[in-house]
């Protein structure tokens, strides 16, 4: 065992966090609340030169690969930042659906173009009021003369607005499969929501619109789920959680910052210990959210099994973590934190959807009883009962 | 990053999970039980059959019986014995003290105790806690007031584990009381069968016990001091670090009361609902969780590191968990939860509202969670707390 980053892991989160502050201040956060489009295409066009948008595709070289491991280091940097760009749906969510699901020549098509920043993908999960997994669908594909016709709705559609694709999951005879819908396609309408984390979400609704056979991903996998959408949603789970873990990062930090240097009752208020154990209780959670993430991480570059559970509990575990950073964040800025002045706001805003993305901690942690109970690491065996005594 | 054992750990860890499986081992486990409370009673004989296998003697330097096990493997030792609860207590503290001699000690100590202690012929324990001295340990006030050849003590030490059993304790004296607090420790070897030494037991919760020395004019050669003299402060905190590889059995022994609670709750229909699951699942993360921060502990350490923020987190963190888990066991079971260790219709051997006592002391002994929260605010966030 090794659980420390090794150099060439840290070069890159010092290349990530040196680029992202340096590209994306709070101003930036702040003007794309209000801007249409909602994310920096400069950002964008720039992560696409330094290659970083195809980090999570170049993982089939199976022991030595750790493209989701190297994922994750840039979507803490990017969770740090709050940086505004479509990142997870595409690169990682969108990406991996394609990579598992698509034929050639569409599959090296939408990679590339995704890799050098010339589509956006938006992954629509949901369909209620949140996500309930991937089997209660009722967006449904029909046979329809000699095509086949998507009819249903999805709702909490992030960067739907802007996306190419929507990356959805539709029943059809019986079972679900995945697929790539095209935005522009006829019957595909797109009404945007406004949240309270100015998050791009939107409701898209389907009308008899046409699929496109060499956009569809598969399906066939587990319990007639689409392997292509859970292995996205799995990923997508551990980028989100890594992005959370820099959200965390920063909060915690700028708290403890302001904490040195608030004086009350002539003392700085991290001198007391209503504060500093808060302070310290999360950056000890922190800590270790932070190997569970990498864990999961790891445990996917390697295609080593219990991946899915693991993902299950490091995404719960930060989103339980996030909210009570950002919490504890604002509070410890008193009245300051509520202030659009200060920039903890951003952050607690954003960390209920971030929470409930992909499914909130109570959903991830009943998955690891349910869908991914199969996948419980046994590590030590129970021993047998001794003759006459109670073990 | 690497989250695997190797092949060589993965042996070790078959080679003491056979000991523990061991059916002569089981039995002794299974009596000590059967006597109440099994995590800190002491058994001589296996005690000596650990002896046998040099882990008592294993994170010592290798020219005194140590194994030359890396951080990790000790961790390992640790979970493994501690989840097959094997009565670890006299082992980690004749362990400990055993570090202690051998690494500041004179090889006049050295000679005496080490070969006999490796052997599981003594047992050692900590006298360092005192009536007024807890968290706040560098304000103790047993004096020892040089004579001579020899150390006369004076003072009271109390929560002694295995004080009642232990041949000798290394204690925590003042030997100068006009300098600052933290100057004028010393250690010494104190035989606890000394004339002016009394053992009085203390009964905690969960059938355990502790002592109370009480040390009236008990004379100490001087050759049992360890160390030097007023510099006991900067050893007790080395061994203060020391005592942190035992952590991992902290997760470990959740661990065993994790699973045993799942196969009950499989295997009984137990009420299995929504916040049975929540309460499980929440377990499972903060025992993995409990796991890794040790873990990484133990990579920063292999590194070369001093990581005192990160062991205080890792203390921190695993007794916490195990303190609310070793509750929402109990709420997972029932009032049958409550049923008294042993009695024959209690679920899991009753072992609920024993973890439930005991655990109380995790979250204290070895630095108590705010003395850890206090580290963690000062070396990890600059606090000036």
């Amino acid at each position: 065992m090794d659980l420390t980053f090794d150099e060439e892991q840290e070069m890159c989160r010092r290349a990530f966090r040196e680029f992202m502050e340096k590209e994306c201040p709070v101003e930036v956060v702040s003007e794309m609340e209000t801007d249409p489009r909602g994310f920096s295409r400069e950002i964008w066009g720039k992560m696409a030169r330094l290659g970083w948008l195809d980090l999570g595709m170049n993982d089939e070289s199976g022991e030595s690969g750790d493209a989701m491991t190297t994922t994750c280091i840039l979507a803490e940097e990017m969770g740090r930042v709050l940086a505004p760009v479509p990142y997870v749906s595409t690169a990682v969510m969108g990406a991996r659906a394609v990579a598992v699901g698509a034929e050639e020549p569409v599959r090296s098509r939408v990679l590339d173009s995704v890799g050098e920043g010339g589509c956006v993908i938006a992954a629509a999960s949901t369909e209620g009021s949140r996500f309930d997994g991937l089997r209660t669908m009722r967006c449904e594909v029909r046979k329809s003369g000699g095509g086949y016709l998507l009819n249903g709705e999805k709702t909490f559609v992030e960067w739907a607005h802007v996306a190419d694709y929507i990356l959805l999951t539709a029943r059809v005879n019986g079972g679900t499969t995945a697929m790539l819908v095209d935005r522009a396609e006829q019957g595909v309408t797109v009404r945007p929501l406004k949240t309270m984390g100015a998050e791009r979400f939107a409701r898209v609704s389907f009308e008899g619109v046409r699929v496109d056979p060499a956009l569809t991903l598969g399906n066939g996998g587990r319990g007639g789920v689409s392997a292509a959408f859970e292995d996205a949603v799995v990923r997508g789970r551990v980028a989100l959680a890594a992005r959370m873990l820099g959200g965390c990062d920063a909060v915690l930090e700028a708290a403890a910052k302001y904490a040195r240097e608030r004086v009350q009752f002539s003392k700085p208020i991290g001198s007391f210990q209503a504060i500093a154990f808060r302070l310290a209780d999360l950056a000890t959670d922190l800590a270790g959210a932070r190997l569970l993430v990498y864990k999961a991480a790891w445990t996917l570059d390697r295609g080593r099994p219990g991946a899915s559970r693991l993902a299950a509990m490091a995404k719960a575990m930060t989103s339980d973590l996030y909210l009570k950073a950002t919490d504890a964040g604002v509070h410890i800025y008193g009245g300051y934190g509520c202030m659009l002045e200060y920039d903890v706001h951003h952050y607690y805003r954003r960390a209920k959807a971030e929470a409930m993305a992909l499914g909130d901690a109570e959903r991830c942690r009943a998955e690891m009883f349910g869908a991914h109970a199969e996948e419980r690491a046994v590590r030590w065996a129970l021993p047998r009962q001794v003759e006459g005594a109670a073990l | 990053m690497d989250f695997e054992l190797t092949d060589a750990q993965k042996r070790l860890q078959e080679e003491i999970t056979s000991f523990c499986l061991d059916g002569h081992n089981q039995e002794i486990v299974s009596d000590l039980l059967a006597e109440g409370d099994p995590y800190d009673a002491h058994s001589w004989l296996l005690f000596r059959r650990m002896a046998e296998k040099g882990w008592i003697s294993l994170n010592w330097p290798t020219e005194y019986g140590g194994l030359g096990y890396t951080p990790e493997e000790i961790s390992i030792f640790h979970e493994t014995m501690a989840y097959y609860r094997m009565p670890m207590t006299g082992l980690i503290l004749t362990s400990l003290v055993g570090s202690v001699i051998a690494y500041f000690g004179s090889d006049e100590l050295k000679a005496e105790f080490l070969p006999r202690a490796a052997r599981g012929e003594l047992l050692f324990c900590l006298l360092y806690t005192e009536p007024d001295a807890g968290s706040d340990l560098a304000s103790l006030t047993t004096r020892a007031v040089e004579d001579g050849d020899h150390y006369i003590i004076n003072g009271v030490k109390i929560f002694t584990s295995l004080g009642h059993e232990a041949h000798y304790g290394l204690l925590a004296a003042r030997t100068d009381p006009d300098v600052k607090k933290t100057a004028g420790i010393s250690l010494f070897m104190v035989p606890l069968d000394a004339e002016g030494v009394q053992v009085n037991p203390i009964y905690t919760m969960g059938s355990g016990q502790v002592n109370e020395e009480v040390f009236t004019d008990a004379r100490v050669h001087k050759r049992f001091m360890v160390g030097e003299k007023n510099n006991g402060w900067f050893v007790l905190t080395m061994a203060l670090g020391l005592e942190r590889g035992s952590i991992s059995g902290v997760a470990a022994q959740g661990w065993r009361y994790h699973d045993e609670l799942l196969e009950e709750v499989r295997a009984s229909g137990l009420d299995s609902s929504a916040l049975t699951v929540q309460k499980l699942a929440r377990m499972e993360t903060e025992l993995e969780v409990s796991g890794l921060l040790n873990s990484r502990l133990n990579s920063l350490i292999s590194a070369g590191r001093i990581p005192l923020a990160e062991a205080a987190m890792t203390k921190l963190y695993s007794s916490e968990a195990i303190l609310r888990m070793a509750g929402d066991g109990v709420d997972i079971l029932g009032l049958p939860g409550l049923l008294e260790l042993n009695s024959p219709e209690a679920p899991l051997g009753g072992f609920p509202e024993y973890l439930y006592q005991v655990a109380t002391m995790v979250t204290v002994g070895a630095g108590s969670s705010e003395i850890m929260r206090r580290i963690i605010a000062k070396s990890a966030l600059s606090l000036p707390v």
